[in-house]
């Protein structure tokens, strides 16, 4: 019976998916984007997963866990592979300042309230320091994705797009580097052994990043070939660190910034053609990621989600505002004093879920099934909210086009 | 540096990592270190099937080796443990090379095919299961030693179990070496469709070996040889299939004729979805896949394309980590113990299988001196029903251990040589391409 209520779920899944009206862009292109992206995936993930209608089996999500490490893997590949030097140097003082004062705020004022609402919740247990680590790391930076805005598509919203994309993907670096850095330290008992730990994962990183380099160049272009060795080298690098007990993400991460700043023609079109797998990582992680959770997470953790969406909904725009008026314009780079677009920050990052699920990965412990769940409610909590209030705001000033970033 | 040299100083790489990962992990968890045991099989595998293919065989052998020499019973970089997790990604593996099986049977090439088919088929079963059990019957009680097989009938009745498994032959290989050497010709046509339909048949007649078995060896057991609750398990498990593998391709269908977007998440899911739920049902994902493949392609062939396309892109990983896996579970040290007897079982099954397809062709007037090579691979379900005669034959441990041990030792023979003599048959046909 249960397996044919599966088959009847995945049916009725599947033909909604493939109604048409549903993959007209123009009609809610946003929607398409947050349901196509990870959030609805996630959705689906709890509706099928053990606490709600328990129609995917408990096996199928045990042994969906290697899957989970490799989408861990091509995601902190993907985020690595930003940090070319080449491109680093392009990046102006202004996205820098507000890589600065992100991380300053969220470490001063989200990460110390986050970590007083966690005591309530948890009480009388102290919370541990991996969760504390994960929950402000979470909270920093924001989703990258501005094309689903529909606001006025001038000069100066296109540029301050470009803003919130860079900004974003450097505060995720940040992010899976803090959590990296304190898995290794909070793993290991002496400095030795954190040394040690730190080597293993950068030896891991580079050897991997050489593999595929070598790889590549035999690969002559064949796709099936190139997916082949780089879905080897992202579940070597995230699987070993997943091994020992250290963030899949960050030695992931590590590997694709190897990868990005390796010299090799074969490597730039092969990042391209592994970023069309985008879509199918995103959906397949947010469905394990909503599989796993434990939504019963009670008053205290429903107050923690308010409290997350809360501060992103006070901070981010601040942030990104603040951040923009203390840098001086470059010439030719101004951009718009008010514009729905600041209000996009207040979008969680991708990154945030796959923080969440590396930890419950690493620690299946109940208290971390609930910590992921309220990852995931708050993010999505702050989608609706920002998709909201931007085409509010984009409504308020007659904008007709999506910015194209 | 050679290419060679640096291929091999890769392999190395990869499973100095994985050896030095798991001295590392004080604790392994299983689950988590599989993460790393995939990484291991793609990359390793990957490596090991460029560096054979320099010696002109095909890769899945050399996926098939690197799973040997580093599984649980070579090098130990992948345990017993991660390979019991990786069951999922195996059933994946098999949903999406019978989604490329199913992509390859035109029903018009079939039915006109249909007479050249059923008699290669037919004379393949009977020569097979004529021979291996002659041979088997005669040979078991004096090459096995120190095992007592019983009474005439029970001996016969094993030899029929052996003779069932050695008919089989393996989609998952052929379809590999088809895809690697872009063959297309007679040959290839040909020994897909029969290794096709020889596994739809070999089910219904394995299970019915099954059942006599039972009653044979259990004088106890009240049901007559064949009974109905056998025969109607059967026609559940495959109408069930079939109906099921309908309803995936109507939705594939239906997917590709009016969203036509997101056709890698489309086949993703499907794969998967087809892995999960057969296994709830008990159902075939091989049939499922391979019904879901064949009706996209001969109802929306023009749409059918991006489908196709996208599945051959995932067939690399997935057909390297198929046979990585199918390798890994390899047990040498049975080749060991009974390699007399294997080497008799696997010359016998080569000897049927060329003297049926020859038959079989000559009677319907096809000449093709390499034909018969196609169907010596065997791989997954081959292993797969050793374990269902090992279970069949669990009330008589001696003799299951000892019989379960020989088809091992010849699948393992069978699983190795045969991609190679597919290829060695594809090149002498010319049906090869030359960029392949």
């Amino acid at each position: 019976m249960q397996a044919f209520l599966v088959i009847l779920t995945l049916a009725a899944l599947a033909l909604v998916a493939a109604s048409p009206r549903r993959f007209r862009p123009t009609r809610s292109r946003s929607a398409v984007n947050t349901f196509i992206a990870v959030w609805g995936s996630v959705v689906v993930g709890i509706l099928l997963g053990p606490t709600v209608t328990a129609l995917i089996p408990a096996q199928p999500i045990t042994y969906a866990k290697p899957l989970a490490v490799l989408g861990l893997g091509w995601i902190g590949v993907m985020v690595g592979a930003q940090a070319r030097t080449s491109l680093l140097r392009l990046v102006s003082l202004r996205i820098w300042t507000i890589v600065a004062l992100d991380t300053l705020i969220t470490a001063m004022v989200i990460a110390p309230l986050a970590y007083l609402a966690l005591s309530k919740w948890l009480a009388p247990e102290r919370p541990p320091s991996a969760v504390v680590a994960l929950i402000a790391a979470a909270a920093l930076g924001w989703a990258m994705e501005t094309r689903s805005a529909r606001v006025a598509s001038t000069a100066e919203a296109h540029r301050l797009a470009i803003v919130i994309r860079a900004s974003g993907g450097l505060l995720a670096i940040v992010a899976i580097l803090a959590v990296g850095v304190a898995s290794i330290i909070s793993t290991t008992a002496t400095p030795l052994a954190t040394a040690v730990s730190g080597a293993t994962v950068l030896v891991v990183a580079a050897t991997a990043a050489l593999l595929l380099k070598f790889a590549i160049s035999i690969t002559s272009g064949k796709r099936g070939d190139q997916l082949c060795v780089f879905l080897g080298v992202v579940g070597l690098a995230a699987g070993t660190a997943a091994e020992i007990h250290l963030s899949p993400l960050f030695a992931a991460l590590l590997t694709g910034v190897a990868i990005a700043n390796l010299p090799g023609k074969g490597l730039r079109s092969f990042e391209a053609f592994i970023l069309r797998g985008e879509h199918v990582v995103a959906a397949l992680f947010g469905l394990t990621a909503g599989i796993l959770i434990d939504i019963r997470i009670g008053f205290g953790g429903l107050a923690l989600v308010f409290l997350l969406t809360a501060m992103r909904l006070l901070l981010k725009p601040v942030t990104l505002s603040l951040a923009i008026r203390f840098s001086d314009d470059a010439p030719g780079q101004r951009l718009p004093a008010s514009s729905p677009l600041y209000l996009a920050p207040i979008r969680v990052s991708p990154v945030a879920i796959a923080l969440g699920v590396s930890l419950v990965l690493l620690d299946p412990s109940a208290t971390n099934n609930r910590v992921l769940a309220v990852l995931l409610i708050s993010g999505l909590l702050a989608e609706v909210v920002s998709i909201t209030l931007t085409a509010l705001g984009a409504r308020r000033v007659g904008a007709s086009k999506a910015v194209a970033a | 540096m050679s290419r060679a040299v640096r291929l091999i100083l890769s392999i190395a790489a990869v499973i100095l990592i994985a050896l030095l990962a798991h001295r590392q992990a004080e604790a392994s968890d299983g689950l988590l270190a599989s993460g790393a045991a995939i990484g291991t099989l793609l990359l390793g595998a990957w490596f090991t099937g460029r560096l054979v293919a320099l010696i002109t065989l095909p890769k899945i052998t050399g996926y098939l080796i690197f799973g040997l020499f580093a599984g649980p019973y070579g090098l130990k970089a992948i345990t017993h443990e991660q390979l019991d997790y990786l069951r999922l990604i195996n059933d994946f593996a098999i949903s999406l090379i019978a989604l490329t099986a199913g992509g390859e049977i035109h029903l018009a090439l079939l039915r006109k095919s249909a007479r050249t088919i059923s008699a290669i088929l037919v004379m393949q079963i009977v020569a097979v299961m004529t021979g291996v059990v002659a041979v088997a019957y005669l040979t078991l009680p004096h090459l096995v030693t120190g095992v007592d097989f019983g009474s005439n009938a029970q001996l016969l009745i094993i030899a029929l179990l052996v003779a069932s498994v050695c008919c089989l032959s393996s989609p998952a290989a052929v379809i590999a070496v088809l895809t690697e050497t872009r063959a297309e010709g007679p040959v290839a046509g040909m020994t897909l469709a029969v290794t096709v339909c020889k596994d739809l048949v070999l089910i219904v007649i394995f299970a019915v070996v099954v059942s006599v078995a039972t009653g044979v060896i259990d004088p106890e057991s009240t049901r007559s040889l064949v009974s109905a609750s056998t025969l109607k398990t059967i026609a559940v498990h495959l109408l069930g299939s079939l109906a099921m593998g309908a309803g995936v391709g109507f939705v594939l269908a239906v997917w590709l004729r009016r969203v036509r977007v997101q056709i890698p998440l489309l086949v993703v899911f499907t794969c998967f979805g087809i892995a999960v739920v057969s296994e709830s049902l008990h159902l075939e994902p091989l049939l499922v896949a391979l019904t879901a493949g064949m009706l996209v392609l001969n109802a929306r062939e023009h749409d059918a394309e991006a489908l196709f396309d996208t599945v051959e892109e995932l067939s690399v990983p997935v057909t390297c980590i198929f046979f990585a896996l199918a390798g890994a579970k390899i047990n040498p040290e049975a080749l060991a113990v009974t390699w007399p007897m294997a080497l008799v079982l696997v010359g016998t099954r080569t000897a049927t299988i060329w003297g049926g397809t020859t038959a079989g062709a000559r009677l319907t007037g096809l000449r093709s001196n390499w034909l018969p090579l196609g169907y010596l691979p065997q791989a997954g379900v081959s292993i797969a029903l050793a374990y269902a005669v090992k279970e069949t034959l669990s009330g008589l441990p001696d003799i299951s251990d000892a019989v379960f041990t020989l088809l091992l030792a010849a699948i393992t023979c069978n699983e190795i040589a045969g991609p190679a003599l597919l290829k060695l048959a594809l090149v002498r046909s010319g049906e090869t391409q030359k960029d392949a």
